[in-house]
């Protein structure tokens, strides 16, 4: 047992600070990052997500420049940069997209210059690799207790205003009609976007922050049909990444090539994407059973299946329910689609 | 533009002619036209056909033939011809003529008004939209707000919820003013177009449940009271059968029914349904539209639908709206539908036809010259693409069938849905 425990955690895993603080860190960003996700999901702003990333990279390096903590310049560029992307017109998803890729634009020719000052001021690339890919090990004391403040934060807002994000998430047009104001909720969740890409750089660095904040949701969501549920399953998935994602590479000092640790984020990122391919699995797997069922001239015998809404159908129905879900696959399913679209 | 399409619409002129009139002859007793705009060609047939008690009177006779279509032949009914257009739209709903109010399907008892929309001018990217549009709604009315597309009929709900804000005019929801600044009206509002993601993780019932007015902020908590309300609301639109499938995944009646739910929970006075009935075939749109007959007389809302064509809320329906370009008409069913009043809502002439307690409202043969040139153009009965469909209801030996009588309703129903709205 205790070799087990001794392989799998390498000696001075638990004594360590900075695994300590990685750590904790770490889970806070996972806890946040669920409900932020989910919403981001459900509103198809990934793209947003993304965005935040290049933001942040301009706010960091600039950081490093002026002495810092890279927190507080993710934060403040990520804040600004949520109420330019708004401030530029979203009335639509469509325009919305335009205003977020202009502004991703800007952001990243400011981050081509300030991490070229950050080069030539040091003389090295290690912070331009902290800034982009994250080195969690190296996050200073100080970030604990503000990632912890800023975690609080966002999900208080998330908690608060759950009700009306989700509604003008779902549907806009309803939600205003109730009196909700669509463009403020809007932007309040883009600047808590903003917050919690700002947390997951810490962690992850920028390029990755985005996979931090979709992944776990985006996995949940295949796995659950209910808000609430997704929210949970999301933090456990993010949780379950980030944990194992340090713990492995915290284990791989000792692999080649040796006295150095593999990066963080691609264990947590690596990680993150199998839970993402692992949650397709049930789906894939109760659509084959169906399309064995409607090949066998849609006899039904209801033992077995899940009541879910594409289940309702009788006989006859079936086969064309089956195409309608697969119709939507290509858009909503992302790699599971093709293989049942094949066996058709 | 839409005058052309009426136009196109009218097919064989002859032959609609033909079976106006024969449907007109069909008059039934105790039909009455009276009012300044009353077609006398067409009373005239009525009367002409000897139909004990008919009355008509008024002046201003239009072309034969086709007028013949103006007598109201529904059963008991009184129709009278405030000579209303968009002007004249708030009057005819106090135009009210002894007996009236005791005869048709839409003879309820009416409640508090709701929503008054007066005068209501509404401009767009510098096109007027809406152009004085006034009409009122009453506690357990429902009103169908008919009219082609784009005749304004989103943007008059878009105005109706303070999302658009009208030049001119008011709405008031509610009994006074002062309740409608204190937001104390709850309106329910069902879209016409929505679009909902199949992952969403979101049962139906959640959706629903996301719809109960809360005044505090906060997550969804699962108390006991909520579910009840969420089954309830979900039970009156029959919905509860897919109450745990993903609202997403649910077909587009489905969802419209999910969505309707949504609507209830929040307790509403008013409930705006647009277009619902786009998305149904026509059993479940009968049943929806029945639903919201029950809802709004059982739970005293006022419900306003949307409905490019008028005959699927013909048997429900207490007022009715017609829109056209924007002006509307309004009124009891028998005071708007009428050959008079539609022909000046429309600024053309236009014949009202009932046939089997159904409603064909047809543009008139050629009255409007600059357009005349345009069924010239079209060879008879080879009317391309949709209108081939939309003439075919309306040929003459469809039209002698239905006045012979020997038609199902069902063939009744295709033609009387495809002329106007
Ligand atoms: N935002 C806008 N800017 C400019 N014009 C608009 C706008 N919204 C609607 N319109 C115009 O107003 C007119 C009425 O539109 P509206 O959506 O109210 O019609 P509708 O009666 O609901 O039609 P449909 O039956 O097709 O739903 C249309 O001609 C449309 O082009
Ligand atoms: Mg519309």
């Amino acid at each position: 047992m205790s070799a087990v425990l001794a392989s799998l955690f390498a000696s001075g895993f638990f004594s360590s600070e900075a695994v300590q603080i990685a750590l904790g860190v770490g889970v806070i960003v996972a806890i946040v990052a669920a409900p932020v996700g989910v919403l981001t999901v459900i509103r198809r702003q990934s793209f947003a997500g993304h965005a935040f990333g290049d933001i942040g990279t301009a706010g960091a390096s600039a950081s490093f420049l002026v002495g810092l903590t890279p927190l507080w310049g993710l934060l403040l560029a990520n804040l600004a940069g949520g109420a330019a992307m708004e401030g530029a017109g979203v009335e639509r998803a469509r325009s919305r997209d335009i205003a977020t890729g202009i502004v991703l634009g800007a952001a990243l020719s400011l981050a081509a210059l300030f991490l070229y000052l950050d080069m030539t001021s040091t003389s090295t690339t290690g912070q331009t690799v902290t800034i982009l890919f994250g080195s969690i090990f190296a996050i200073p004391t100080s970030t604990l207790p503000l990632a912890g403040g800023l975690g609080g934060v966002v999900l208080l807002v998330t908690l608060i205003f759950a009700r009306p994000l989700l509604l003008s998430s779902v549907s806009p047009e309803i939600a205003s009609a109730k009196g909700l104001p669509v463009r403020a909720l809007s932007l309040l969740f883009l600047l808590t976007l903003g917050l919690a890409a700002a947390l997951a750089a810490v962690t992850i660095g920028t390029i990755l922050s985005t996979a931090l904040l979709i992944g776990p949701a985006a996995s949940a969501l295949r796995l659950t049909k209910r808000p609430l549920s997704a929210v949970l399953l999301s933090a456990l998935i993010g949780i379950f990444a980030i944990v194992v994602g340090i713990v492995l590479a915290y284990d791989s000092y000792r692999w080649p090539p040796g006295d150095r640790t593999w990066p963080v984020s691609f264990f947590v990122v690596m990680l993150v994407f199998a839970a993402y391919l692992l949650s397709g699995v049930p789906d894939l797997v109760r659509r084959r059973r169906q399309d064995s069922w409607s090949a066998a001239g849609g006899a039904r015998s209801g033992a077995g299946q899940r009541s879910t809404g594409d289940d309702r159908s009788t006989g006859g129905q079936r086969s064309g329910a089956g195409q309608r879900a697969r119709g939507h696959e290509p858009h909503h399913r992302g790699g599971a689609g093709p293989l049942g679209e094949m066996e058709a | 533009m839409s005058a052309q399409r009426w136009q196109q619409a009218a097919g064989g002129p002859g032959a609609t002619a033909a079976g106006a009139g024969s449907a007109a002859a069909a008059g039934v007793p105790g039909a009455a036209a009276t009012g300044p705009g009353a077609t006398a060609a067409g009373a005239g047939s009525a009367a002409a056909a000897g139909v004990p008690g008919a009355a008509a009177t008024g002046p201003g006779a239009t072309a034969a033939g086709a007028g013949s279509a103006a007598a109201a032949g529904v059963p008991g009914a009184a129709a009278t011809g405030p000579g209303a257009t968009a002007a004249g739209a708030g009057s005819a709903a106090a135009a009210g003529v002894p007996g009236a109010a005791a005869t048709g399907p839409g003879a309820t008892a009416a409640g508090d008004v709701i929503l008054t929309v007066q005068g209501v001018d509404v401009w767009l990217s510098g096109r007027k939209i809406l152009d004085r549009v006034s009409f009122e709604l009453r506690a357990g009315q429902l009103a169908g707000l008919i009219g082609a597309n784009g005749s304004g009929k989103t943007t008059l709900f878009r105005t109706i919820l303070g999302l658009q804000r009208p030049s001119v005019g008011s709405v008031v929801i509610g009994a006074s003013q002062a309740q409608r600044r204190r937001r104390h009206t709850p309106v329910g509002y069902v879209p016409q177009k929505f679009e909902l993601d199949p992952d969403l993780p979101l049962r139906a019932r959640d959706l629903v449940e996301l719809g109960i007015d809360q005044p505090r902020l906060g997550v969804p908590l699962r108390h006991r009271a909520r579910r009840a309300l969420v089954d309830q609301a979900l039970e009156s639109v029959d919905a509860l059968r897919f109450a745990d499938a993903r609202v997403g995944r649910l077909s587009g009646g489905e969802q419209q029914r999910v969505l309707i739910a949504h609507a209830l929970v929040g307790r509403p006075r008013l409930l705006l349904l647009d277009e619902p009935l786009a998305n149904l075939d026509i059993s479940s749109g009968e049943e929806v539209v029945s639903l919201l007959a029950k809802i709004a007389s059982e739970q005293s809302i006022a419900v306003l639908v949307s409905s490019h064509e008028i005959n699927p809320l013909l048997p429900v329906m207490d007022r009715v709206v017609y829109l056209a370009d924007g002006r509307a008409a309004s009124g009891s069913t028998h005071e708007v539908v009428r050959a008079e009043v539609l022909s000046r809502l429309y600024r053309h002439h236009v014949d009202v036809l009932h046939v089997h307690g159904r409603v064909v409202v047809l543009a008139g043969p050629g009255e409007l010259t600059d357009l005349s040139g345009h069924d010239a153009d079209l060879p008879a009965g080879s009317v391309p693409g949709h209108d081939a469909d939309l003439s075919a209801g309306s040929v003459p030996g469809h039209d002698a069938d239905l006045s012979a009588g020997s038609v199902p309703g069902h063939d009744a129903d295709l033609s009387a849905g495809s002329v106007l709205p």
